[in-house]
């Protein structure tokens, strides 16, 4: 067994934020709330810097170069979205008299093989360590989403102040709190029919105003009964907010995702396109386990807002109108969803849990 | 060296000084066009049954053992029978077959390894035709027969299929990835 001390995370940025977003809230999550000593090792730590302009000290960053100095492997080291280790650091990890536990985060799926590949320690056939591929998931026997043991308390003094809303919005360029307005955030792929989906909402009953984080190109456009405010990336922590003020979320990839779900507020998910339309695939599992917080009676026109969404070329003309005539009542399916996914224990807790019950990992201040 | 995503049920590979043969091969993507490989095996020289999850490019030194085509024939209490030209018959457990079962049929033509003279493991064809016997209509929103749906072949086993596809239609399907890959008229 292990002493659970220290941690080594490995990332290496695909494309966007998704993967860098997830392992800076696991690194900080072990740091901060676990008390352990975290290196977080990045390919492109500008793309962290975006989302987290000012990291805080509690994780030490590592520019993960390709002659990456390694000398000594933490007790935990964990190869995030199979991004594979490098040699030097494979070798330090046999050099240890006890090899660390290596854990290999998978990316989030709903669907049922992820539990049956979920935990299992493996003999890696090249270097006879083991090694464990953990799934994340939304039900009890997965790994779990990465939560902030906070994060249910800051969001519902949030939610239930508008003053305190209305500050933040301001300090972001964004309109405050209106009664007779719908207030969606919006963060998705290209692949999505977006203009249609502009277009159907300029010419709802009421008016819509869409927030939109985009990189360059902000200001406000007016089209009809819609007004699209083009703002500046948010910080990792502030996109919580922006969840939490609107009235609903377009969201896309893993992490956004995640973060909509907790936010109590209906939820369109934007999938990251696969080969072979794997992606669907996953999306229809998750929502097979979503329509269990919906009325039957709004279900279906959500359902078809997700296939609506990730379709593409798809276009359909009434499917967000429907969308928003339904979103009081689709309020409280995601309040229930959000209830669901947070009794459940989070992924850092679960995987201190599989570590201590298999006798692999134990942090030291729980002996 | 075999990748993961090569070796499929009745491979032999070595896993930690250990000959391992695979009784059972489930491919499944995971995200960004990744997926993993999830293996029963069982140690040859012990007997013992283990499991193990991995990426589908991770290397394994295979062993190369000797092999025969046979079609299965019958099945005789717990044992599954499986005959060659000569009529030799090969017997093998459930669970020495179990990542082939989902396939099985009389006649159906297969290979059996063998390890010291004793059959070890069935390998089926790389791909089957077999009937679907139930599957959900398509799903409301989806009209552009991109999403997949579970259909249930006569074992009981479930594949994603098309939406378009119709109970008590042939579907062809790769056995390496357990994937559906076309509809047989």
């Amino acid at each position: 067994m292990n002493f659970l001390r220290s941690v080594d995370l490995f990332c290496r940025v695909i494309d966007n934020f998704g993967d860098v977003g997830v392992c800076w809230r696991l690194a900080r999550q072990l740091a901060v709330e676990e008390d352990l000593q975290v290196r977080l090792y990045l390919d492109d730590l500008e793309s962290l810097y975006k989302i987290v302009p000012e990291p805080d000290k509690s994780v030490q960053l590592v520019k993960w170069v390709d002659d990456l100095v390694y000398a000594e492997s933490a007790d935990l080291v964990i190869e995030a979205f199979a991004c594979d280790l490098p040699d030097q650091v494979i070798e330090a990890m046999k050099e240890r008299d006890r090899p660390p536990v290596w854990i290999d985060l998978e990316y989030l799926t709903a669907e049922d093989w992820a539990l049956s590949c979920h935990a299992i320690p493996s003999v890696h056939p090249s270097t006879g360590l083991q090694k464990t591929l953990l799934f994340p998931g939304f039900v009890e026997e997965s790994g779990g989403l990465l939560r902030e043991n906070d994060l249910i308390e800051r969001r519902d003094s949030f939610q239930s102040d508008v003053f305190v809303q209305n500050q933040w919005r301001r300090t972001h360029n964004l309109p405050e709190f209106d009664e007779n307005c719908i207030d969606l955030s919006f963060f998705s792929y290209k692949t999505a029919p977006i203009e249609a989906f502009f277009d159907e909402l300029s010419e709802y009953s009421r008016a819509v105003r869409v927030f939109y984080p985009v990189l360059e190109g902000f200001g406000v456009e007016k089209r009809g009964y819609l007004t699209i405010y083009r703002v500046p990336f948010f910080s990792q922590s502030d996109y919580d907010y922006l969840l939490w003020t609107c009235d609903g979320n377009f969201v896309r990839g893993e992490d956004s995702f995640v973060r909509a779900g907790f936010a109590a507020k209906p939820m369109i998910w934007n999938i990251y396109v696969q080969e072979n339309d794997a992606h669907l695939v996953k999306m229809r599992a998750f929502l097979d386990l979503y329509r269990a917080a919906f009325l039957p009676n709004v279900w279906e026109g959500l359902a078809e807002s997700f296939y609506l969404w990730n379709l593409e070329g798809e276009i359909k003309k009434g499917v967000w109108k429907i969308l928003l005539d339904n979103l009081p009542v689709l309020t409280q399916g995601a309040r229930l969803w959000a209830e669901e996914i947070c009794s459940q224990d989070a992924l850092v807790t679960k995987l201190l849990e599989w570590g201590k019950n298999n006798n692999i990992l134990i942090k030291k201040d729980k002996l | 060296m075999k990748v993961a995503q090569e070796l499929r049920t009745g491979n032999v590979v070595v896993v930690d000084k250990a000959p391992l043969v695979i009784q059972k091969a489930d491919y499944n993507k995971s995200g960004r066009n990744a997926a993993v490989m999830k293996f029963k095996f069982r140690n040859l020289l012990t007997g013992t049954n283990s499991e193990g999850v991995y990426k589908t490019d991770e290397k394994f030194e295979d062993i190369v053992l000797d092999t025969k085509e046979v079609s299965y024939s019958y099945e005789s209490g717990d044992m599954y029978v499986f005959m060659d030209e000569e009529y030799n018959q090969y017997e093998l457990s459930k669970e020495d077959i179990e990542g082939v079962l989902k396939y099985l049929e009389e006649q159906m033509p297969c290979e059996v390894t063998f390890y010291e003279g004793k059959p070890i493991s069935v390998t089926p064809p790389v791909k089957v035709v077999r009937e679907v016997i139930y599957t959900e209509p398509a799903v409301r929103g989806d009209t552009s027969g991109k999403i997949m749906k579970p259909a249930r072949l006569p074992s009981g086993y479930e594949v994603q299929v098309p939406a378009f596809v119709e109970i008590g239609e042939k579907i062809e399907i790769d056995t390496r990835t357990d994937e559906y890959v076309s509809r047989v008229k």
